[in-house]
């Protein structure tokens, strides 16, 4: 029994490749086409699914269908592909899938039936059931000369689009030649304008399927004899629309769209714009039939009658078309002579403001330069209006008040069929100040003086040449003269010489004094040298007149004041009173009387006394000359 | 022979050389001739011949404002901006309450930031100068030298005149006039000190080249630290063989050469 089982599992494998490989030697394929819906309106749209599922090697032909009063908006192709390998295979096992989608929109009701789907795989066909969509709904006017008057729906390029059905044009400014590829319409807002007066000139390109690629302009529109506002952004996207036309479904998109202003009566033509539009695409392939890759196509030229003015009530002079009304204004009411204002008019209004000429002012006294002129054109459902500025730059050139005349403007209204003068408000200008000289006239250079920074757009003018000079040489500056500093500093120096001077002159008689003293103590040295002389020379008399004479000195030069006459007693109390201590004072009244004594006395004095005597007389004499006294009383 | 022959020789070429030196006042031009063979060819927009006749006038020692003014004209009409503005800066030095030359100055520079802007993109322009200078700008130094004297003499005489005056009353005001001219006279000395330069290192200076190179020392071959604009402002600092150290209002410093800067005060 065990060693059955291992036998029929061996048994049954062996059995299942057989299987699989006779499979696989017989081609296999799938083919499916489904839709989602069967029944739909015409604002509706419808997706078919394709399906086509082939086994084995090799790459299955497919045949998709027309769809028959449908358009399609939007086709996707999947192409997964599987490999399959088993043990002993000779060959890889290839399944491939191929699934189309493609989303419909019906081109008018009614029943349609989508026929099958063929596939041939090596000898032998498939095919998939067929579709019958039922499409309710209006259905769209029959094929006529002129394409019909568009009604737009913008949608964006994805998205899917409404079927309309639009009136019959009727305006005779709307051209067309109508292809059922794709061609182009011209359409004007008004076919017989005025002179002046916008016509609003829209190009539109029909083209059955979405561009791929944007078309190329060989030719653009021919507009001689217009003033031309684009009214169109330049940096648009080109988005189409939707639109029936004879049954047929057309991406519309707008081309060109400008404002044109005839310039002179008469009739105009509005030229024929050439394309080329590109269809080539990555789904070509499965449309082999389509017809050829690249259209040409050429727009109808459309003329245009332009009245003139009408010649009731017109003013003489220029016109200009529209509705527009002048605004002035002044930058400053009052300013310095030869100063500039800037004196702005502004228009504003709908209409061709280019055309819009304001005649300079001229007023006596001011000089006017050329206007800076300035616009700004918009166009709001697509009427060009906006606001021309002009700014005038003026100086006055001599004081006073200068009234600035209204400015006027005959205009057109082509929606009143009237004339209309617009006029704007007096402006008083008051100028201050000095004339301006003629060497300084001119308008340029004013500003120079005033605002000497400014970088701006000036001119460079420069000032008038002097045709005097007096050649002067260069003049010492006084700075530099050798007396200024001795002037400037004459003064100071005797202020300060009347505040130093006294004081100079008191020290000086106090250091005078001092020296005095000095002096004084210098000779009582010398005479005590003296004495020393007398003692050697054993001359008693002279010995002690020079003593007492040093000591005397000594004591007159410290004190300040005469000694000679004072008896001992009032010598004694002198200096008692002047602050002397009581033991030198009676040293050196002990001395001086010692002296006295021995001058006049007849006994002899020994040398010894003598010396002794002078050795006390220096030691007392250094006392007295190193004391300070008191100052005297009533000092 | 021939030392009779040279000799004829050499008294007939002295001769010669006395007759036109003799002949040579007759046909010198007068200053007022150069001047005006100046404005001539200013009028026939001759700006280089105008601008060599008035720079023969300063080389000969004239220093008037009018012909640094229209030496400055011509210059700027030849395109050398930058010696038109040492013109007018020279111009205002010697008249400072010239407006013209004011104008024609504030023009010259604004012209020439407008031409580097043209060509950089950006450009800076000077137009003040500093505050104290600019203070000052409008008053002569001799004036200024003037007032400092009269208010210094003022001062001393109020402080003299207290010494021998008793009332009280005149004694208040002699004290408040020193006060007053004391306080002038310190304006005006300073107000000298800065219109002499006292306050700034150097001499005022323009440059007179765009793209003046400012060398590292006072050699061509030395390395460059950067470049001056025509018509700035400078300091010269220090002069050697041919160069100018100088220091820009932008605060390079370097050595220029002297051709390319020229001092305000001549």
């Amino acid at each position: 029994m065990k060693r059955l089982v291992p036998s029929l599992l061996l048994f049954g494998a062996l059995s299942c490749l057989g299987l699989t490989r006779a499979a696989a030697q017989q081609p296999q394929v799938r083919v499916e086409m489904t839709a989602d819906r069967t029944a739909l309106g015409m604002s509706e749209n419808v997706a078919i699914r394709i399906l086509v599922q082939a086994q084995g090697s090799g790459q299955p032909n497919i045949e998709v269908p027309e769809f028959e009063g449908f358009q399609i908006v939007q086709r996707a192709v999947q192409r997964p592909m599987q490999f399959s390998f088993g043990f002993g295979q000779a060959a890889p096992v290839v399944t491939s899938t191929t699934q189309y989608t493609f989303v419909l929109v019906p081109m008018g009701p009614g029943t349609f039936k989508i026929p099958p789907v063929k596939v041939t795989f090596g000898q032998r066909v498939f095919q998939s059931q067929a579709l019958i969509l039922k499409v309710s709904g209006q259905a769209a006017a029959p094929q006529q000369q002129q394409p019909q008057q568009p009604q737009q729906q913008q949608q964006a390029p994805g998205q899917q689009p409404a079927a309309q059905d639009t009136p019959a044009p009727q305006a005779s400014g709307d051209t067309a030649v109508f292809d059922q590829d794709a061609f182009l319409r011209t359409v004007l807002d008004k076919t017989e304008p005025y002179e002046g007066e916008q016509v609003t000139a829209t190009i539109y390109l029909y083209a059955r399927h979405n561009l791929q690629q944007v078309p190329q302009v060989q030719t653009e529109a021919s507009t001689d004899g217009f003033w031309v506002q684009d009214l169109l952004s330049p940096t648009r996207s080109l988005d189409p629309t939707r639109q029936i036309v004879n049954g047929h479904g057309f991406w519309v998109y707008t081309l060109r769209r400008f404002a044109g202003f005839p310039l002179r009566s008469g009739e105009l033509t509005i030229g024929s714009m050439k394309l080329t539009i590109s269809r080539e695409s990555v789904f070509d392939l499965f449309e082999p039939s389509r017809g050829p890759n690249v259209l040409n196509r050429a727009s109808v030229p459309v003329q245009l009658k332009v009245k003139p003015l009408p010649p009731e009530h017109r003013p003489a002079g220029p016109v200009v078309v529209g509705n527009f009304e002048i605004q002035t204004s002044l930058d400053r009411k009052q300013v310095v002579t030869g100063d500039a204002v800037t004196f702005t008019a502004t228009v504003r209004g709908k209409g061709n403001l280019r055309g819009v000429k304001l005649a300079d002012p001229v007023i006596k006294g001011l000089q006017v330069l050329q206007p800076e002129v300035r616009d700004l054109i918009e166009s709001p459902d697509d009427r060009v209006q906006g606001t021309r500025s002009y700014a005038w730059l003026m100086v006055p050139e001599a004081p006073g008040t200068y009234t600035l005349p209204a400015l006027t403007l005959d205009a057109f209204d082509p929606e009143t069929r009237s004339y209309k003068r617009v006029t704007s408000d007096r402006l008083t200008l008051t100028a201050a100040g000095a004339a301006r000289t003629s060497a300084n006239a001119g308008p340029s250079k004013a500003p120079i003086t005033d605002e000497p920074a400014d970088t701006g757009e000036r001119p460079e003018t420069w000032p008038p040449l002097r045709t005097h000079s007096e050649l002067a040489r260069p003049a010492a500056r006084l700075a530099d003269r050798n007396y200024y500093p001795v002037l400037l500093l004459a003064l100071p120096l005797l202020w300060l010489a009347t505040l130093l001077l006294p004081a100079a002159w008191a020290r000086a008689r106090a250091r005078g004094g001092e020296s005095a003293e000095r002096a004084a103590l210098r000779d009582a040295k010398q005479r005590l040298r003296a004495a020393e002389g007398a003692l050697v020379a054993r001359d008693a008399r002279r010995f002690h007149a020079d003593v007492a004479s040093a000591l005397q000195t000594t004591l007159e030069a410290r004190l300040g004041e005469p000694v000679s006459g004072l008896t001992q007693n009032q010598l004694r109390s002198k200096l008692n009173e002047r602050g002397m201590p009581e033991k030198l004072s009676s040293a050196l009244c002990d001395l001086l009387a010692q002296c006295d004594f021995a001058r006049f006395s007849s006994a002899a004095v020994s040398p010894d006394d003598m010396q002794g005597l002078l050795s006390r007389a220096q030691h007392v004499w250094s006392d007295v000359a190193s004391f300070s006294p008191a100052a005297k009383e009533g000092a | 022979m021939n030392r009779r022959a040279k000799l004829c020789s050499r008294i007939l070429a002295a001769c010669f050389c006395l007759s036109c030196f003799a002949a040579r006042p007759a046909a010198a031009e007068s200053l007022a001739d150069i001047f005006r063979s100046g404005n001539e060819a200013f009028f026939r927009k001759d700006f280089k011949t105008a601008s060599h006749s008035y720079q023969r006038l300063i080389d000969a020692g004239i220093r008037d404002a009018d012909v640094y003014m229209n030496l400055g004209i011509a210059e700027a009409q030849a395109g050398a901006l930058g010696r038109a503005v040492l013109a007018f800066e020279r111009c205002l030095t010697l008249r400072p309450d010239d407006a013209e030359a004011e104008a024609a100055l504030a023009l010259a520079r604004a012209t020439l930031g407008k031409h580097r802007a043209d060509r950089q993109g950006e450009a800076m322009v000077e137009t003040k100068p500093p505050l104290a200078e600019a203070l000052v700008r409008g008053y002569r130094e001799n004036t200024l030298a003037w007032l400092l004297l009269g208010f210094d003499v003022l001062l001393f005489a109020c402080i003299f005149a207290r010494r021998f005056t008793r009332s009280e009353h005149a004694l208040t005001g002699l004290a408040i006039a020193a006060a007053v001219a004391g306080l002038s006279c310190a304006i005006s000395g300073a107000a000298l000190f800065v219109k002499r330069g006292g306050h700034r290192e150097g001499q005022a200076a323009i440059i007179l080249r765009d793209g003046a190179e400012l060398h590292e020392a006072p050699d061509p071959r030395a390395s460059i630290r950067g470049y001056a604009h025509e018509g700035a402002s400078a300091r010269a600092l220090e002069r050697d063989s041919g160069f100018v150290r100088v220091r820009t209002g932008a605060g390079a410093q370097g050595w220029i050469a002297s051709d390319d800067v020229g001092t305000i005060a001549d």
